[in-house]
């Protein structure tokens, strides 16, 4: 199409007459060679015989007069041998037959054991596929009874998982009561400041707490220097409940 | 219904030589071939082979000739298949036949030949040997 195309295009533009280029023809090929059938052999007969088949005359080789004699009766001998021996071949086949050596007799055999074999065959096919369906129902079993467990399991665990999460989430409501929000912002801020909760104490075995220095709700005086576990007590005034201490721990 | 015949086994049938082989490469199948009147004989068309023939001798100068002689015998005795001439001589040298006329023909003109040719080489020789003498005499 493509070809044609610019054909045409050149042609217009040119002003020449219409040069097509050989388009490839949709019909099948004329050859004898693309059918599927061989051809018939020789010559068709509508065709006549060729030239050098026409006049040809045959010219028998030319033999000794003796050979002729001697080829005359030989050849009588010669058909007449060849005539018995076809009864004699034809005797021969007939033989073999009625003993049951014949080829139809062979075959007969031969379609006997066929049907036996067919009929072994089929019975062990269809033990075979008893045995198979066997196999196949205990297979499905199994199987059945896996998925089944599985399904178990997981309904176990989700069942579990949603318990754990009601827990919690009944304990998140009951925590959210405390929350801070801006309702509540006003009291709980005063709450917390009424309330610090200081960690700087020290623990005995007993449980008593010994904080240092001592938690003020309002800080008296200036705040330390240093804060945090390594508390230096030369930077600060001296303890006033040293002696306090010193009772209570004696 | 009548009896249904297949065309390709019907008839008289006839055993013949099949040439097949390459250029400068024949070999024959000895095979059986329908009737005449049903086409020409081709490969095609053949029923059965029944033996091959290798017309060029082998390396040590034998022409080797295979025959079903089973076969044969159902197709000569039962069937009365006609029998080509090259399949006769070939029968008749393999001995299921008597040997052909022609074989005879050819064995005495083969045998005549042969001995023409060594009288002549004879003479050549005696020819030879009597030049010889002469020089040597003289």
């Amino acid at each position: 199409m493509a070809l044609v195309n610019r054909c045409l295009s050149l042609s217009s533009t040119s002003g020449l007459p219409l040069l097509r280029a050989p388009l490839p023809s949709l019909n099948v090929l004329s050859s004898r060679n693309l059918g599927r059938r061989p051809p018939k052999p020789g010559k068709p007969p509508i065709l006549p015989p060729s030239k050098k088949v026409l006049y040809k005359v045959v010219h028998p080789e030319w033999m000794k007069p003796e050979d002729v004699k001697e080829l005359l009766w030989r050849r009588h001998t010669y058909n007449n041998a060849v005539v018995s021996l076809r009864h004699v071949f034809k005797a021969e086949i007939e033989a073999k037959e009625a003993a049951g050596l014949g080829i139809e007799a062979l075959k007969a055999r031969e379609k006997e054991e066929l049907d036996a074999l067919l009929v072994e065959n089929e019975k062990h096919n269809q033990q075979k596929a008893q045995q198979r369906e066997a196999e196949e129902k205990d297979a499905y079993e199994k199987l059945k009874t896996e998925f089944l467990e599985d399904i178990e399991k997981r309904l176990a665990k989700e069942e579990q998982n949603a318990k754990e999460r009601t827990t919690e989430v009944l304990q998140l409501i009951e925590e959210s009561q405390n929350f801070v929000t801006k309702d509540n912002l006003d009291v709980k801020l005063k709450e917390a400041l009424d309330n610090p909760i200081v960690f700087d104490y020290c623990i005995d075995l007993n449980g008593q707490k010994f904080p240092d220095p001592l938690p003020l709700k309002y800080v008296e005086g200036t705040p330390t220097r240093q804060k945090g576990r390594a508390f230096d007590r030369s930077l600060v005034q001296p303890r006033k409940n040293a002696p306090k201490e010193a009772a209570s721990s004696a | 219904m009548r009896q249904l015949v297949n065309p390709k086994t019907f008839g008289k049938p006839s055993i013949g030589l099949a040439l097949m082989g390459c250029t400068n490469r024949p070999f024959y199948h000895i095979c059986v071939f329908p009737d005449r009147s049903l086409g020409r004989r081709h490969e095609g068309n053949i029923v059965e082979q029944l033996g091959t023939f290798d017309p060029l001798p082998n390396v040590r100068n034998e022409k080797l000739v295979s025959m079903n002689i089973g076969r044969l015998k159902y197709w000569i005795g039962v069937r009365e298949a006609h029998i080509s001439v090259p399949v006769l001589e070939l029968l008749g040298l393999s001995g299921l036949f008597p040997v052909h006329p022609k074989t005879y023909i050819r064995a005495r003109d083969a045998r005549q030949s042969l001995a023409e040719q060594v009288a002549a080489l004879k003479t050549i020789g005696n020819e030879g040997e009597a030049e010889k003498d002469s020089e040597t005499t003289s």
